[in-house]
């Protein structure tokens, strides 16, 4: 549902930020876990965006 | 007199009164190579408005003839000898008394219709420039996902079939949604029918990433065709970016102006997406490294705070200790140290006593000589003038006593 409204350039400049945050230590450890696992869940994301069918174009196409 | 001895003296007077040949310039009206190899057409000027056919002339070309100069001209110029072509052609003007008048070309100047071919994208791309659409397209930005891609070429062309091989087979497992916008890509359909199949995408520009022009690779086809001012607009107008690959290594068209990209071939566009995906993943790669080293440093950053709090937290109290310890053995030293002193100062002082009780004793006196004398009821004389001649006195000695009786006394 939330992936429906996430773009791919939004996850990336997210991921960007995230990857800054982690780089300059300016994360509380306590959010360290949550952080990392935002970001493994958008790096999959975009992988996904960029390897694999997006199904409902498919359809679309393929009508 | 009959009609051919009235072309035969046509023929005469034509053929002793001009030249060997002309260069003329113009415009293929008609160009077609017929039996034999032979090439046949027609030749048109029109006037400066370029509405009305102000000359009119048959041009012809032997085959052995033809067949050199087309070759050449289109290595030159890779066009080839077509209608709506501008030309400048060395002739030679002939009459034939069945054939009438005709110009027979002898040479043709490629520099010419490259020149002519330029100066029209020029003027093309004046306008575009004039209009100030010349570089819409190119500014659009690149979107980083190019995945939805609308191409537009015949679905028959070898090089549409090598586009959609190359993005399916691609080596770092890239997924492409593309969809075919079938158009014309040769002859004097080109402009029309590839606006329709912009339009169309247009129509439906939040569905795609980009718009891709292809045309098959190698193919040798005027490439003029693409030199159209609508057309041009038309990609440049496109809201979203357009990728070109007309095929043509040497000549470029106004349509490589325009476009937000311009490629050699179809293949080259295919390479350009998945370039641009596979950027798009070592992307991710790099992100997916800085977060795992930020995290890993941010680990060890905590880890090494802990430590250092651990040493601070037992070292201290050890410090205190050592300190209080210390302080304590030092007050020691002090108190043992000020006792020490009072005993040996008292010592010192009962020595002195004992000293001066010594000098006092009377028996140590005695012993050095001294006597003394008390009288006969026992009370110690201290004064002559308490003797008396005649008086009994006792005389005590460190060994004993003795007595005696006064005989005299004097106070010397």
């Amino acid at each position: 549902m939330e992936e429906k409204e996430l773009t791919y350039e939004a996850a990336m400049n997210r991921l960007e930020k995230l990857a800054r945050e982690m780089e300059n230590g300016d994360i509380a450890i306590d959010q360290v876990a949550a952080k990392l696992k935002e970001a493994q869940q958008l790096l999959q994301f975009c992988k996904d965006k960029l390897t694999k069918a997006d199904e409902e174009v498919q359809k679309l196409l393929e009508e | 007199m009959t009609l051919f001895e009235l072309n035969h003296i046509v023929r005469s007077v034509l053929e002793n009164s001009l030249d060997e040949k002309y260069w003329v310039e113009g415009e293929f009206a008609d160009a077609s190579v017929g039996f034999g190899g032979h090439f046949y057409g027609e030749m048109i000027q029109k006037d400066e408005a370029g509405r009305n056919i102000v000359a009119r002339a048959r041009i012809t070309c032997w085959a052995r003839n033809y067949n050199i100069i087309s070759l050449r001209f289109q290595k030159e110029t890779g066009e080839t000898l077509r209608r709506s072509l501008h030309v400048k052609l060395l002739v030679k003007v002939t009459f034939h008394e069945q054939y009438g008048y005709a110009l027979n070309i002898l040479d043709v100047d490629s520099s010419f219709t490259l020149g002519d071919m330029a100066k029209r994208r020029k003027e093309i791309l004046n306008r575009l420039q004039q209009d100030g659409i010349i570089n819409d397209n190119k500014e659009l930005p690149l979107p980083q996902l190019l995945k939805h891609i609308a191409v537009v070429s015949s679905a028959g062309a070898a090089g549409y079939g090598d586009f959609c091989n190359q993005l399916e087979h691609n080596e770092y497992g890239l997924f492409f949604h593309h969809h075919l916008f079938p158009a014309v890509m040769q002859g004097t359909n080109v402009e029309d029918s590839i606006m329709t199949a912009l339009a169309a995408i247009a129509d439906e520009a939040d569905c795609w990433d980009c718009v891709v022009i292809i045309r098959g690779g190698g193919a040798t086809g005027d490439l003029s065709d693409f030199d159209s001012y609508p057309l041009a607009a038309a990609v440049a107008q496109m809201p979203i970016p357009v990728i070109v690959g007309i095929g043509h290594e040497r000549d470029e068209t106004v349509l490589d102006f325009v476009a937000h990209t311009r490629v050699k071939t179809p293949t080259a566009a295919a390479a350009f997406l998945i370039d641009n995906g596979a950027q798009q993943l070592a992307r991710l790669d790099d992100i997916q490294n800085s977060i795992m080293q930020g995290v890993s440093l941010l680990c060890e950053r905590q880890q090494r705070r802990i430590e250092q709090l651990t040493v601070q937290l037992t070292s201290a109290p050890r410090q205190r200790l050592l300190t209080e310890k210390h302080q304590i053995q030092m007050l020691q030293s002090r108190f043992m140290q000020s006792v020490r002193f009072m005993f040996q100062n008292a010592k010192l002082k009962l020595e002195n006593l004992q000293a001066r009780y010594i000098a006092l004793d009377p028996a140590l006196q005695l012993k050095r000589g001294y006597s003394l004398t008390y009288t006969a009821d026992g009370r110690l004389l201290r004064s002559s003038s308490d003797m008396h001649p005649g008086d009994q006195i006792i005389t005590r000695l460190a060994d004993g006593t003795f007595k005696s009786k006064v005989e005299g006394v004097s106070d010397t």
